[in-house]
């Protein structure tokens, strides 16, 4: 069980991001947190915080709690994705590592992922801003397009999915 | 009479000096004054009342000179406002001139210093001028009179197409004509008299003969206090219907408008409803986004961790059938399966361990499949997304599609309601409303003012009546029934010859009128014009419903028959009373309302107004002085002008065109 003991708090430039895109586009500071972890994890892309400005954007640790169990789900996959490589047995320690209110130790695989989550604000905050007003929905379409030619999410249709299921 | 020049000096809107000559040419009979609707036609036209009569049918009448020049005068500096109208009449050269000056006072007030109308003749072959009498225009062209021979655009609608105004104008056309307005003057004094005489009778009962005389007055005075109100409110139902009549054919001619302002408004609220369905979408798409596309962005590194895991062997190190319980009875019992002895052999029991680790509930293997059940789940929900989300983005594309259609329409509307010129149209609406509340309310005082003469001469009656009764024979009494039957007698011979006359003069109107229609409408039709001058169309076989453009077409013939009729009764009088035969001309000042004609009729019409009577003068919009009407009156045409406004200082002008 991945408990959160306290909220993410992510200062200066990065946050500054993080509100803008969350005014912008209506996003849930969470959901910015987990699409940041993962296009900073895919881009190899690492950053620590700074402290250019002021500004911070808080996640409720409510908030987190609520969503732990899609965010270990990607704990996990980037933890045993980036570690599995090196010593797999210690890769599916830090990847299924739990902690809880009574052993509220701070996880590897959080710690990984903030660091991505870091890096990859900058990707996420490159997609999505500088897009004219009337813009935003097109490049949205063109950015889900691009990842669904990367990826072979298009092998698969609904029909067949729902054939596979029995239904 | 014709008349020759007009000159006008700060006239209302003509400002400074302005000069029209119109023509007197006996073939080129016609004088055509184009302008725009707002430009001075009217004002044209009522100069000429205001020279020869003093009145002035426009609104605000005492501006006779506009507020822009009455500021620019100085205190103790003059401006005068003058219109001088030459004219031509039994081969004499008549000048009537009309003008008021005005002075700003040492108190900085504007009052009128002087005010005069001079009439000057002069002989044509002598050359010699004289001053005359006021009287003589009254003799040449009587104020009662040139009603007939000056229409403006209102009075020809009005005389078809509102009953009651046109009504009155063909009834005051007959009794003037006939001069029977003196004459019922003469029977309403003779009544009078009549009604005095009877209060001379005597009676035995002479306090109720003086009581019942004494009621008789009072209800005669009654009957002539309501007879006035009924006229007052009369007068006030033609005001009322002809400013109904107005705002109706404002809201007629804006109809196309009100149209295109009501699509304004289904359009902005169709408008409306797009955008706010498009926000609406683009808030789904975003939230979608923001919390579906971390999985679909992760999906990518699935295949890649499903490698590596396989090339870990975790799930591989597993005993198949094996479980962690059976691990720990072989720990517990001390001895392997082999049949090895695991006390004293620390290594076995740690390889033992190790393999346990492997197993349910430690196992690597059911980790690892819970993870592929959710990579699992992700990869179908991914698929779901991306299909939902290009559900979502056709359906806000649909709705930008319909944005673009409803621009294009509002754009288009807007494009055509500036074309006719947007303005706000409730106004007329209220304002036909309320007209329409208060005719009802004056019909409805007309009505009770009648059912009151009613009442009240019903009471006359009996009380006559009572008064015969009790009235004794004798001398007084004899000799006051002698003057009143002289009076009665009098009464009814000058009703017969009037009514008499007044047929004769109806009947000609009709036949006249009957005559030019038929000419201008190509077809036998006959005017049938009722006692009370209503009128029906009648052709060969059965009274027919006048089309708007018809209608029209029977105001120009009642213009035409007036004036024939008016030409031969001021001839006729002229030959009774002067003892001459007069070749003299006539006039007539029209507005005619050429676009309300048909375009089959356009061209007959047209070209009978020449022949109506010697001289023409006539006004028109621009809009309306196409290409068939000058066609029609080519060669008729003696002198053009436009009236042209200066935008800049507001000034008109007239301008002489050339004569095709």
């Amino acid at each position: 069980m991945l408990t959160f003991q306290t909220d993410i708090v992510i200062k200066g430039k990065k946050a500054e991001k993080y509100q803008e895109l969350s005014n912008k586009y209506g996003f849930l500071l969470v959901d910015i947190y987990m699409m940041s972890g993962v296009l900073g994890f895919i881009n190899n892309q690492k950053d620590v915080a700074d402290n250019d400005s002021n500004i911070t954007a808080n996640i409720p640790r409510n908030v987190l709690q609520s969503r732990s169990d899609k965010i270990d789900f990607l704990y996990q996959i980037v933890t045993l994705t980036e570690e599995i490589d090196v010593d797999a047995e210690n890769a599916m320690k830090l990847a299924f590592e739990e902690n809880s209110i009574a052993n509220p130790k701070k996880l590897y695989k959080r710690e990984l992922f903030d660091d991505y989550a870091m890096g990859g604000i900058d990707i996420l905050y490159d997609m999505l801003s500088d897009v004219e007003f009337d813009k935003q929905v097109d490049n949205i379409k063109d950015i889900l397009d691009k990842f669904f030619e990367k990826s072979n999410l298009g092998q698969k249709t609904v029909n067949d999915i729902l054939e596979e299921e029995g239904l | 009479m014709i008349f020759r020049k007009m000159k006008l000096h700060n006239f209302r809107q003509f400002k400074g000096d302005t000069e029209i000559s119109f023509s007197t040419d006996k073939s080129k009979n016609v004088t055509v004054i184009i302008g725009n609707n707002g430009a001075g036609k009217t004002t044209l036209l009522q100069a000429f009342n205001w020279c020869l009569y003093g009145q002035v049918k426009l609104e605000h009448p005492e501006e006779l000179i506009t507020k822009e020049i009455i500021s620019k005068i100085g205190i103790g500096e003059k401006e005068r406002v003058e219109v001088s109208l030459e004219f031509e009449h039994l081969n004499k050269i008549y000048t009537c001139r009309s003008f008021i000056d005005y002075i700003r006072n040492s108190n900085g007030n504007i009052q009128k210093l002087d005010e005069d109308r001079i009439f000057t003749i002069s002989d044509s072959e002598t050359g010699e001028t004289r001053k005359t009498t006021q009287n003589a225009i009254r003799e040449i062209f009587p104020s009662d009179l040139s009603t007939y021979f000056l229409f403006d655009g209102e009075r020809m609608q009005d005389l078809v197409d509102n009953q009651r105004i046109g009504k009155k104008d063909l009834s005051n056309a007959v009794k003037n004509l006939l001069g029977l307005d003196v004459l019922e003057n003469a029977k309403y004094h003779l009544s009078k008299a009549k009604k005095e005489f009877e209060t001379e009778f005597v009676s035995d009962s002479s306090s109720r003969l003086s009581q019942i005389n004494e009621e008789l007055k009072l209800i005669d005075e009654r009957i002539e206090e309501e007879s006035l109100n009924k006229e007052k409110y009369e007068n006030e139902l033609i005001e009322l219907e002809k400013k109904q009549s107005k705002v109706n054919e404002i809201l007629k001619s804006n109809a196309g408008l009100k149209e295109l302002q009501n699509k304004r408004i289904e359009y902005a609220k169709m408008m409306e409803r797009i955008e706010s369905d498009i926000e609406r979408k683009k808030t789904d798409i975003f939230k979608t986004f923001g919390t579906a596309s971390v999985s679909y962005f992760l999906g990518s590194t699935f295949d890649i961790l499903r490698e590596k895991i396989k090339k870990s062997d975790l799930s591989d190190k597993a005993i198949e059938g094996i479980n962690a319980n059976a691990i720990n009875h072989i720990l517990k019992s001390g001895e392997c399966i082999c049949g090895c002895n695991l006390n004293n052999n620390p290594t076995a029991i740690a390889k033992l361990e190790k393999l346990r680790s492997y197993l349910p509930p430690e196992s690597y293997s059911i980790l690892l499949k819970g993870l592929e059940v959710n990579m699992n789940h992700a990869i179908d929900n991914n698929s779901k997304y991306y299909e939902n989300f290009n559900r979502m983005y056709d359906e806000y594309n649909n709705l930008i599609n319909q944005k673009d259609i409803y621009t294009n329409k509002i754009n288009d509307n807007e494009k055509l309601i500036a074309d006719v010129g947007d303005r706000d149209l409730s106004k007329y609406n209220d304002e036909y409303i309320q007209l329409r509340n208060l005719i009802a309310s004056k019909n409805q005082a007309i009505g009770s003012c009648k059912n009151q003469i009613d009442v009240l001469k019903q009471t006359q009656r009996n009380r006559e009546d009572e008064r015969s009764r009790i009235t004794v024979s004798s001398n007084i009494n004899d000799a006051v029934q002698f003057k009143v039957d002289i009076c009665e007698k009098l009464i009814n011979e000058m009703t017969t010859r009037l009514n008499k006359k007044e047929k004769e003069v109806k009947n000609d109107l009709q036949d006249k009128t009957s005559e030019l229609l038929s000419k201008m409408l190509n077809s036998d039709k006959t005017i049938f014009i009722e006692d009370d001058y209503n009128f029906n169309v009648a052709d060969e076989y059965k009274t027919t419903t006048l089309s708007e453009g018809e209608k029209i077409v029977t105001s120009f013939a009642f213009v035409g028959s007036i004036i024939s009729i008016a030409k031969e009764f001021i001839s006729k009088e002229k030959n009774d009373s002067l003892g001459i035969s007069d070749d003299d001309r006539f006039t007539l000042v029209m507005d005619a309302p050429f676009a309300k004609l048909d375009l089959s009729h356009r061209q007959n019409v047209t070209s009978l107004i020449p022949t109506l009577t010697d001289q023409i003068i006539l006004f028109s919009a621009d809009s309306q002085w196409d290409g068939v009407v000058e066609d029609a009156l080519k060669g008729r045409i003696g002198l053009m002008y436009n009236i042209d406004k200066n935008g800049t200082t507001s000034s008109i002008s007239l301008v002489e065109r050339e004569v095709q």
